[in-house]
């Protein structure tokens, strides 16, 4: 897209979403703030930003090689994903981090924490978190009690008070950024969209790596430059979707897009899965709200039992909603609960006729070419081999 | 009593615990399904005590897995399990169970209950579960086990517990008695002191009676139907009985003269009852302890009330139960597990599988190791399948173990 390439503000998005550090964090410790890093898209930003933290969602962007990690998770079957993250701490990528909250997502995002605390990197403070992984009120109690855990220890740790008009203050900043990452997601139901998918990528993964404010003012002014565009007919091969964890950096698209086919959304962690839905912002107890939100609403991470359904319901009405004519489901290699979900997930699409390429793949895209036959293949496959 | 008199009692109880341990196994649950009988199916057995007040036959597709890993067409059915599609590097053990699932060699049950105790493999399994077709009527439950080791965190089970009981009544249309409940508890907490009254009489030197004899009395005092059943009480106060003779007599495992005293911290390999034995004879290096040959402690059922049955049925599952207690928690709650089983064992080594599909042992592998050694632990890691000898044999396993021995200084 030519627009997005000249846009000062796509650029800055992209450079934060490429980059660990960044200008803005830099700017905002030089001013005494605080930044908190966070594992797990369920680690709520609400509760870190009613803090006073600038949260920050931890990931692997630029690592070249998990060695230091690979002494304290086995290199062989350990998602690599959380090496490298673990291997940016060891090296200091994360030294700006003044609280890091460990979502206990799955077996080995857990263990972060045990490593973390015996390893030479040090932090402030560090909490691990735990989410239910089956749905209901008795699991929305437990979870507000997590939250309420984590609220206390923050308090406790930096001598703050952190009060539910924050906490709603809070919500209320992180629902706006929702709907704009939304609007721009809407922005990829039209046949020539005037966003690619590696572009999306970019920019919500910004979003979790930078200022709230900053980035809301920077998502308008985007979505304001992209609905003045005239986008040229660009008659794409065809138009997929992305399932899947951990999904930060842009190779899997850049490849789908360089062989002529666009993605035109996705349900991953670190894209459409967090920007799903909008938290309750009024009412009588906003970490209740939080909870009710991430346990009962959002799509789940595959862990949860009984979690399929919901995802299946989301996977197909992304389907109708966007055109899509394929799904890429990759999952990184040693996923145990993403590696179950696609399958079931498979069986379902093929069943309704709708093509899947399975992709077991590395954090660190180093297979590249093999994934780039792969694709082509899977576009043959969709387009038949015509265009 | 005589040496004979002593080994005719091994030999009663081990023909007794064959028989009991039917109980567990896909045959007897294809059986009762070919009866008619309801019955149901779990990703993992969290309350025995339930199900067993309940009178409800009752399974764990995980054990399927387990005990299929050990048959001779097991490696055809672990290469068809790979092929299925499901993550490459997820545990052969529950692929296997999902292969089972899939491939229609389970019958349809009743009811289903799900949970992501004690890992995510199971978690993926009971995803797999849920949403098989030809089941998508059976009534489901999930359960959802929290990895903090908190009251907290042991009510909150033990709420799901007892609305997963509210589930079973629903379906089966007849009530928990509760009187019952607490006889078959009461029953179950003296099976849980002997087995601790067991394990205490194992830590003697040399240790009088090999590795199975733990496996056995989990086996059917902790897995299936006969869990609180008087009977099962019995057969354990002949084999704590028999083994304190051995212990007055100071006598070791039979024919085997003791040198090393190890334990395997884990689940144990297919390979085990060759490779145990290979290791005892060849090197007189006992085994004493593993995550199915386990003495405990287990927390006591509080019998007092309702909701104190429930939450200590949660506390014994969840700070108990050997996998599931160590998938909760810190390696700090790891560590000092290994060191406590070291000490009151008396043992001169810790092997640790590191099964390529326990992802929890292999994301703390090196914490786990730098702590033993502080202690003064000498702790081997082996990084095997527990479940695909092809993997790693147990001869392979074998020469690890010798050399580990040999460089810690304990083979002379």
């Amino acid at each position: 897209m030519d627009l997005i390439k000249n846009s000062e503000v796509f650029r800055k998005l992209s450079g934060i979403a490429g980059t660990i550090n960044n200008s803005g964090i830099e700017n905002l410790k030089k001013e005494g703030g605080k930044v908190a890093g966070y594992t797990c898209s369920f680690v709520p930003e609400e509760l870190l930003i009613a803090a006073g933290f600038m949260p920050f969602r931890i990931r692997g962007t630029g690592s070249k090689s998990a060695d230091l990690a690979n002494d304290y998770f086995q290199a062989a079957n350990i998602c690599s994903m959380v090496r490298h993250c673990f291997n940016h701490i060891l090296t200091g990528e994360y030294d700006f981090l003044d609280a890091a909250i460990i979502g206990g997502g799955c077996d080995a995002n857990r263990h972060i924490l045990d490593n973390w605390e015996k390893s030479d990197a040090k932090i402030p403070f560090l909490h691990r978190i735990f989410f239910p992984h089956a749905t209901g009120d008795l699991m929305v109690e437990y979870f507000r009690n997590q939250l309420a855990d984590m609220k206390a220890g923050i308090e406790k740790h930096f001598g703050i008070e952190v009060t539910d008009e924050k906490i709603w203050n809070a919500i209320k900043l992180c629902n706006e950024a929702r709907d704009l990452q939304k609007e721009l997601y809407s922005l990829r139901k039209a046949d020539n969209p005037p966003i690619t998918g590696a572009e999306t990528v970019d920019v919500i993964v910004a979003g979790n790596s930078m200022p709230k404010e900053e980035y809301i003012a920077d998502l308008k002014t985007l979505l304001n430059e992209l609905k003045n565009t005239k986008v040229e007919d660009k008659n794409y091969k065809a138009r997929l979707m992305i399932i899947g964890p951990c999904h930060d950096d842009t190779s899997m698209c850049d490849i789908i897009e360089g062989l002529g086919g666009i993605t035109v959304t996705d349900l991953t962690c670190f894209g459409a899965k967090i920007i799903y839905g909008r938290v309750k912002d009024s009412g009588a107890d906003p970490l209740q709200a939080i909870a009710e939100y991430q346990v009962q609403d959002r799509p789940f991470c595959p862990k949860n039992l009984g979690a399929h359904p919901i995802i299946s319901k989301t996977v197909f009405e992304n389907i109708k909603d966007y055109k899509v004519d394929g799904i890429i489901g990759q999952n990184m290699l040693c996923c145990d609960t993403w590696g179950g979900e696609l399958y079931i997930l498979n069986k379902e699409l093929k069943e309704a006729g709708i093509p899947m390429l399975r992709i077991e793949r590395e954090y660190i895209p180093d297979s590249l070419g093999q994934i780039q036959t792969r694709v082509q293949a899977f576009l043959e496959t969709i387009t038949g081999g015509t265009q | 009593m005589d040496t004979d008199n002593n080994k005719n009692i091994f030999d009663q109880l081990n023909k007794e615990c064959n028989e009991y341990s039917k109980a567990i196994f896909l045959e007897s649950c294809v059986e009762v399904a070919k009866n008619g009988e309801q019955f149901g199916l779990t990703t993992e057995d969290c309350f025995p005590e339930v199900h067993c007040a309940l009178g409800l036959p009752y399974y764990s597709i995980a054990v399927f897995g387990g005990v299929m890993s050990q048959m001779p067409q097991a490696f055809d059915l672990i290469d068809k399990s790979k092929e299925m599609g499901v993550g490459s590097m997820t545990c052969s053990g529950p692929k296997l169970a999902m292969y089972m699932v899939e491939s229609g060699m389970i019958p349809k049950p009743n009811m289903i209950i799900t949970g992501n105790q004690p890992c995510d493999a199971i978690s993926a399994l009971g995803d797999l579960v849920n949403s098989y077709k030809p089941w998508a009527d059976v009534p489901k439950f999930y359960m959802s086990a929290p990895h903090d080791k908190s009251e907290e965190s042991y009510v909150f089970y033990g709420k799901q517990m007892r609305a997963a009981a509210a589930f079973l009544e629903d379906i089966l249309g007849r009530k928990l008695d509760m009187n019952k409940l607490k006889q078959i508890s009461e029953e179950a907490n003296k099976q849980c002191q002997l087995m601790l009254e067991l394990q205490v009489l194992k830590s003697a030197v040399p240790t009088p009676i090999d590795w199975t004899w733990g496996r056995s009395a989990t086996r059917i005092a902790r897995w299936g139907s006969r869990v609180g059943s008087p009977v099962v009480t019995e057969w354990l106060e002949r084999l704590v009985a028999a083994t304190e003779q051995r212990v007055k007599e100071k006598k070791g495992i039979d024919g085997i003269t003791e040198k090393i005293r190890f334990m395997w911290y884990d689940m144990v390999p297919t390979s085990s009852e060759k490779l145990f034995s290979r290791l005892a004879n060849e090197l007189g290096a006992v085994e004493l302890m593993d995550y199915y040959n386990w003495g405990g402690p287990w927390t006591p059922i509080d019998t007092s009330s309702e909701e104190a049955m429930f939450t200590s049925f949660a506390k014994r599952y969840l700070k108990d139960t050997p996998m599931v207690k160590h998938a909760m928690g810190t390696v700090q709650s790891f560590t000092d597990d290994i060191t406590r089983l070291y000490k009151e064992l008396k043992c001169d080594a810790v092997v640790l599988g590191l099964n390529i599909g326990h992802k929890e042992q292999n994301a703390m592998y090196r914490v786990i190791e730098d702590i033993c050694r502080e202690r003064g632990i000498p702790i081997q890691m082996i990084g095997c399948d527990l479940w695909d000898e092809r993997y790693m044999t147990g001869d392979q396993i074998f020469d690890k173990i010798q050399m580990f021995f040999e460089v810690s200084g304990l083979i002379k």
